[in-house]
This record gives structure tokens, sequence and C-alpha cells, in this order.
């Protein structure tokens, strides 16, 4: 059961782009040390711009 | 001995589990047969709304299962070992492999906007049952297939956008008409749209009042996300939530306060000027500021309210009280002008086929998908989820006494000013509603009048306020209106501020081919001028909306259905050319049924709405019919400026039709010149 809960509460903070930071460290960790790692704010003014550059919500 | 019994209970489990399978999806298809043709042939007074969720899921779930499936495996022949975009050019960027039910929500919560809430209340006019039919069948055969099929070849294009398909697979002419039809939907959508929320909020001071202060909330919760927990989404929802709440029940107590309800009760006009400068700061304002925030806010409620009024119409099971088929299949409704066919599949686009969704499954989602063989689940299976939310619409709308939603819908232009009048035209109409009922609604609904409050929202907002009163306590009735009117407007407002910055990019792509230096999309001279001038297009329409006493809707709602069915043409046209050029002309028909019935549906009603001889359908009579009431003096003075302004605007959307038709033929008969010529 709490295992559920766990999986559950992973699923909704990846869902809601709530560990992206996190993922971004893991990600820099394993492959892009070549580049400069971004602070926590960087990075997420850097998904923002890039989230909101396109068509993103529909009617 | 012992193998041989082993193979033969191995064998029998199987042969038992695949008759299992097949008879549990025989019971689906008769519960499914049952309940659509209980729902389609049902003449009495009430249906129960269960009889609709039951024959939506299961026409969905056998149209996933056989017919996406099938697509997937003849059509498209999709190839579960193929790498897709996002593995391929992997930079944890923009092409990221991500889990499959993460694609889906990110895709659904971008599908879904407000679009399947107001398009089934609107059409309702005509009964539940026109809706209903065209929400199921146009979503299985054609929504569904559109979406499904613009991911699967935008996948097999290295995640290519429906404007870049467009000009590769048809030409410059579709590269072209895709983005004139693009920016001019948005343009319609926003201003409707804002039309909408205008009207939920005229001299409503708690509505009012619940709406302005979703911006602070907004500008908070994006002061938290950037500075002080950066990034920590879900709480900062939360939070944002329970401040939304707060602000609910705050709004009324604004409402009971004689000193503080005055800053709150304005008129249309006010309320459309506000909307204005608020698109204008929206699309100017830094994106964490203002529009970062509302969007996480509005994703929450939205999911949120939804999976709430899901649950409360299973646990309620409420009587659907709209004849199946009213009289204004003739075309007389009061609510927008015109007959069922075609202006059903004009009126409701998102929920059954919505052009716009051809942009969002060439846009994020093939860039995320790990694999092919989710492509029906996310192209397909996120567009019946969106259907079933237009279901529930239908059914909130539905629920309410027929003389209660066209009281509320009617606009003072069709029935009068004077509510006793309005009562008494309705009545003629076969519905019974009286004063008195109105305004013990209006008062339990903590609002001064309901009447001619067009455009959707508080029909549906009054709906859904009973179906959760019912469900979860009928003593805050009031409460859950103004929450189910925070709810539409927090999103309709997300969808302004979103559109007015894609529209803002737009206008900068175009004229930076001009002026380069005004391409630089963060150049603030060019960041104003194209706000303002995005914002002035949809603010001019949103305003001809609010002075035109038909109340708009009229106009707009029409008008945005063909700009989008047209966008969706479009889209099917790629997919037709795709599959004639790639020697598969044999299952053209999946995307050519569907767009031939575009054509056939948004050429009729465009050619309706421009020639058309009556008043209220025809722009061209309807202007012609105010410069003769003008002539022989049936205007007062005072009114002359507006109708004039009126009769131009008739005129200009006249024009918007006509090309928007001239676009649609242009690009099918390039589609079908460019794919014959290839093929030979």
């Amino acid at each position: 059961m709490l295992n559920y809960i766990k999986s559950l509460y992973k699923f909704i903070r990846r869902l809601s782009g709530d560990d992206l930071y996190d993922l971004y460290l893991m990600s820099h960790k394993q492959c892009s040390k070549k580049h400069k790692l971004m602070t926590k704010k960087e990075f997420y003014q850097a998904t923002l711009d890039k989230k909101w550059s396109g068509i993103k919500r529909c009617c | 001995m012992k193998q041989q019994i082993n193979f033969g209970i191995k064998f029998g489990y199987i042969m038992i589990k695949k008759y299992f399978k097949n008879i549990v999806w025989i019971l689906v298809a008769l519960l499914g047969a049952l309940a659509f043709s209980t729902v389609a042939l049902s003449r009495h007074e009430s249906i129960n709304a269960v009889w609709f969720i039951t024959a939506a899921v299961c026409v969905f779930m056998i149209a996933y299962r056989f017919y996406a499936s099938w697509i997937a495996a003849k059509v498209l022949v999709i190839d579960e070992f193929k790498k897709t975009p996002a593995v391929m050019l992997r930079n944890d960027k923009d092409f990221i492999p991500t889990n499959k039910w993460i694609v889906f929500g990110h895709h659904f919560a971008a599908i879904a906007g407000p679009g399947p809430l107001v398009g089934p209340t609107l059409a309702a006019q005509f009964g539940y049952l026109p809706g209903m039919l065209w929400i199921l069948i146009g979503a299985v055969l054609g929504g569904a297939v559109q979406d499904m099929t613009a991911l699967f070849f935008s996948m097999r294009r290295n995640g290519k956008s429906l404007g870049q398909m467009a000009k590769d697979e048809i030409g410059v002419i579709g590269g072209t008409a895709s983005l004139i039809g693009t920016f001019l939907i948005m343009v319609i959508l926003i201003a409707v749209l804002g039309l909408v929320v205008v009207n939920a909020m005229k001299h409503s001071p708690w509505a009012t009042s619940t709406v302005a202060a979703t911006i602070p909330i907004a500008i908070f919760i994006g002061i938290y996300l950037r500075s002080i927990r950066t990034g920590r989404v879900l709480e900062a929802s939360l939070i944002g939530f329970g401040l939304l709440l707060l602000a609910v029940f705050a709004g009324g107590l604004i409402d009971h306060s004689q000193m503080l309800r005055i800053y709150f009760d304005h008129d249309s006009l006010t309320l459309a000027w506000a909307i204005i400068f608020y698109g204008f700061a929206a699309a100017v304002l830094p994106v964490w500021l203002l529009l970062a925030p509302r969007d996480y806010l509005s994703t929450f409620v939205k999911l949120g309210t939804v999976i709430i009024l899901a649950v409360a119409i299973v646990i309620l099971q409420p009587e659907i009280k709209m004849p199946a088929l009213t009289q204004f299949t003739n075309g007389s409704g009061p609510i927008f002008g015109g007959s069922v066919f075609p202006f059903v599949f004009i009126t409701i686009a998102c929920g059954s086929i919505s052009g716009f969704h051809s942009l969002i499954a060439s846009g994020t989602t093939p860039k995320l998908l790990d694999n092919e063989k989710y492509i029906p689940m996310v192209g397909y299976g996120a567009m019946l989820l969106e259907s079933f939310v237009a279901i529930m619409a239908l059914i909130a709308a539905t629920v309410l006494e027929p003389g209660v939603f066209f009281a509320i819908n009617s606009p003072a232009g069709i029935v009068g000013a004077d509510a006793l009048g309005a009562i008494q035209k309705i009545n003629a109409w076969g519905f019974k509603v009286t004063v008195e009922e109105m305004e013990l609604l209006a008062k339990n609904m903590g609002e001064t009048s309901l009447f001619a409050r067009t455009g959707g929202a508080p029909s549906l907002a009054v709906g859904m306020a009973n179906i959760f009163g019912k469900a979860f306590g009928s003593n805050l009735l009031a409460m859950w209106y103004h929450f189910a009117i925070m709810f539409e407007a927090i999103f309709i407002l997300t969808t302004l501020d979103a559109g007015t910055r894609v529209g803002r990019f737009m206008l900068q792509d175009m004229i930076g081919n001009i002026y380069p230096k005004f391409g630089q999309t963060s150049w603030m001279p060019s960041i104003i001028l194209s706000s303002a001038i995005v914002v002035s297009c949809w603010g001019y329409f949103l305003y001809i909306g609010v002075i035109d006493p038909n109340g708009g809707v009229n106009i707009l709602w029409p008008l945005f259905g063909i700009a989008n069915q047209m966008l969706a043409a479009i889209a099917l046209s790629i997919g037709t050319a795709i599959l004639i050029k790639s020697n598969k002309v044999k299952y053209a028909w999946v995307t050519g049924l569907p767009l031939l019935w575009l054509m056939i549906v948004t050429t009729t009603a465009a050619f309706q709405k421009i020639f058309s001889q009556d008043v209220r359908v025809g722009f061209i009579a309807a202007a012609r019919d105010l410069t003769d009431k003008i002539n022989i003096g049936l205007i007062e003075d005072n009114k002359i400026s507006v109708t004039h302004q009126l009769i131009f605007n008739q005129k200009l959307d006249a024009f918007i039709t006509l090309l928007l038709l001239i676009i649609l033929w242009i690009v099918v008969i390039d589609m079908l010149r460019i794919s014959f010529f290839k093929k030979k």
C-alpha cells in the first residue's frame, strides 16, 4: 500500500513537472558534464521559455 | 504424460481466456447498443444521464480497441521497434523520451480547453440528441483519427509541425493557408472566449471579484515558484488552489457588502475593456509572472473539477430534462440562428473534431513519446477523453429544465430585456418556467438575475452547481455556482493569455521576414507593437460582441467553428495526401471521409452564414436589414452610430467567412492535385 502511494506521488510529481530539476541534475550527471550546470532558477526560467514559445494550449 | 496434461491445461486456459475476452467485448457491444438506442429513441419526458455515460464509455471502448488498433496496424503500420524522434534525437531539451502516461497527461491537458464545455452547452438548443450523436460519432471517426494521424505523421517526420508538414506535403499554398488559418482561429477564439467570461461576470460582483482575484493569486504563485520555492510546482498548485477556494468564499462576502460590491458591479463594456487591457498585459509581462502560474493552477483545477463532475454524475444519476429534439432544429433557435444541419457540426468542434488539436499533436507530443506503439493511446485515447468531457458538459446543460436553460441563454435581443416578456416568449415556445422560479434560482446561485446570461458559461455553472449541490450538499449552491464560474474563467483566461502570446510570436515571425529586427521576440518595441496588434484584432471582435444586442455569441461561435473545422480539414488533407502518396489509396478513406464530411458541413455553413436571407443567419442579410432599419427611421438616434459599427462588422464577418472557405477549397484541391501528380 505504501509503495502504491509512493509511486502515485512520484507519478503526480512527474506529471506536474515538480521533479524536472531533479531529472535535469541526473541527466547532467550522466551525459553532459561539458555544459555548465544551470541553477534551479536558471533551469526553471529556461523550462518556461521553452514551454511557452509555441502553441501549448488548445481551445 | 504429465507434459501432455500441462499442455492441455495451458491450451484450455488460453482458449478460455480468448473466448472470455470475446465474450466481454460482445457484452460491451450489446450494452453500448442498448444505451445508444435508449438515448437515440427515447421520447419520454426525461432520461437518466447514466445512459449517456454508458453509451459513451461503450462506444469509446469499442472504437479504441478495434478502430484505433486497426488504423495503427493496417493503415499507419506502427512499428514498435522503430526509434522515435524522442529516442533518436534525444537532447533532454525538446526531445525527451517520456513515460506514456505522463505524455498522455500533458497531451490531454493541452488539448482540453474550454471549447468542449461551451460548444455542447450552446448546441443543446437543438435538444440533447444531435449534440450527443455528433460528439460520439465525430470523435470516433473524425477527431480522434485526426489527432492520431497528425501525431504519427509528425513523429515519422522528426516532430515536424502541422505548418511544416502542410508546406512539405501540399506545398507553399498549404503552408500559408495553415498559417493564416491558425492566426484567424486564434483571434476569433480569444474574442469569443473573452465574451463568454464577460457574460458570466456582467453585473455579478461575486463572479467578477472571484475572477479578478485569480490574477493576484497567479502572480503570487509565479513569485513563489520563481523566488521562494523554485520549481516546486505541486506544492505551489496546492497553495494556489486553496487561495482560489478562498477567493470564491471571499467573493460571497464582497457580494453581501454594500460598500465593496459596487467596485465589482460592472456592465459588459467595462468588463470587455478590462479583459482587453488584461490580455495586453499578460502578453507583455514575463511568462513566469502570470501565464505559467495561471496555467499550473488552471490545469490543476480543470482536471480536479472534471473528475469531481464525473463522480457526481455517477453518484447522482441525474435525469435529463431537455427533450431529444426541440423545434429549434429548423433554425429558429434563440441562442444562435441556423438549422441543425450544418450548425450542430460547427457549434461542437472541440469534443468532436477540432483542427486546433493537430497543432498540439504535431507540437510537443511527438517529441516526447518513446515508442510508436503508444500513438493510439495518446493520439486517439486523449481525444476520446476530451469527448467524454464534452458529454459531461452536455449532461450538465441538459439536466436543467429547458425553460430555465433558454431563459439563461436567450439574449435580450431575442426575448426582450423585460423578465415577464422573456418568460412569456419562452412559455410560448412550450417550455415551462416562471419569473418566480428564475428569481429563486438567481437568489440560490447568489446572483441578482440569470436572464440573458449568454455564452454558455452561466447555464453550465448552474447545471454543475445543481449536480454538485445534490451530490455533496445543496446548502452551498451559490458557492458551487461561483466555483464553476471560476473553474471556467480560469482556463479561459489561460487560453486567452497563451493565445495572445502565440499570436504575438506569429506576427513577429511574419513581420520579421520583412524587417528582421522585428522578428527578435525579446525586442521590447516589437513585443509591445505586436501584442497591441494581436489584442486589437481580438479586442475588436470582443467589443462588437458586447455591443451586439443579439449577444455576440450568435456571430462569433459559428465563425470560430468554421475556422476550427477549416484547420481540421487542412490536417486531414495532409493525412490523406500522405496516404495517397505512400500507395495506401485503399485506406485514404480513413482521413478522406471525415475530410469530405467537414467539407460538406463547413461549406454549407459558410455559404449560409454569408448568403442566407434569414437575418439571424446571413451576415449580408443582417447588414442589409440594419441599413433598411436606419433608412426608415426604426433605429433611435443615439443608436445609429453603434448600428453602423454592427453593419460594418457583419460585412467584415462575411469577408472572413469567405476567406476561410476559399482557403479550405484551395488546400483540398491542391492536395488532390499534388497527390494525383506525385502518384503518377
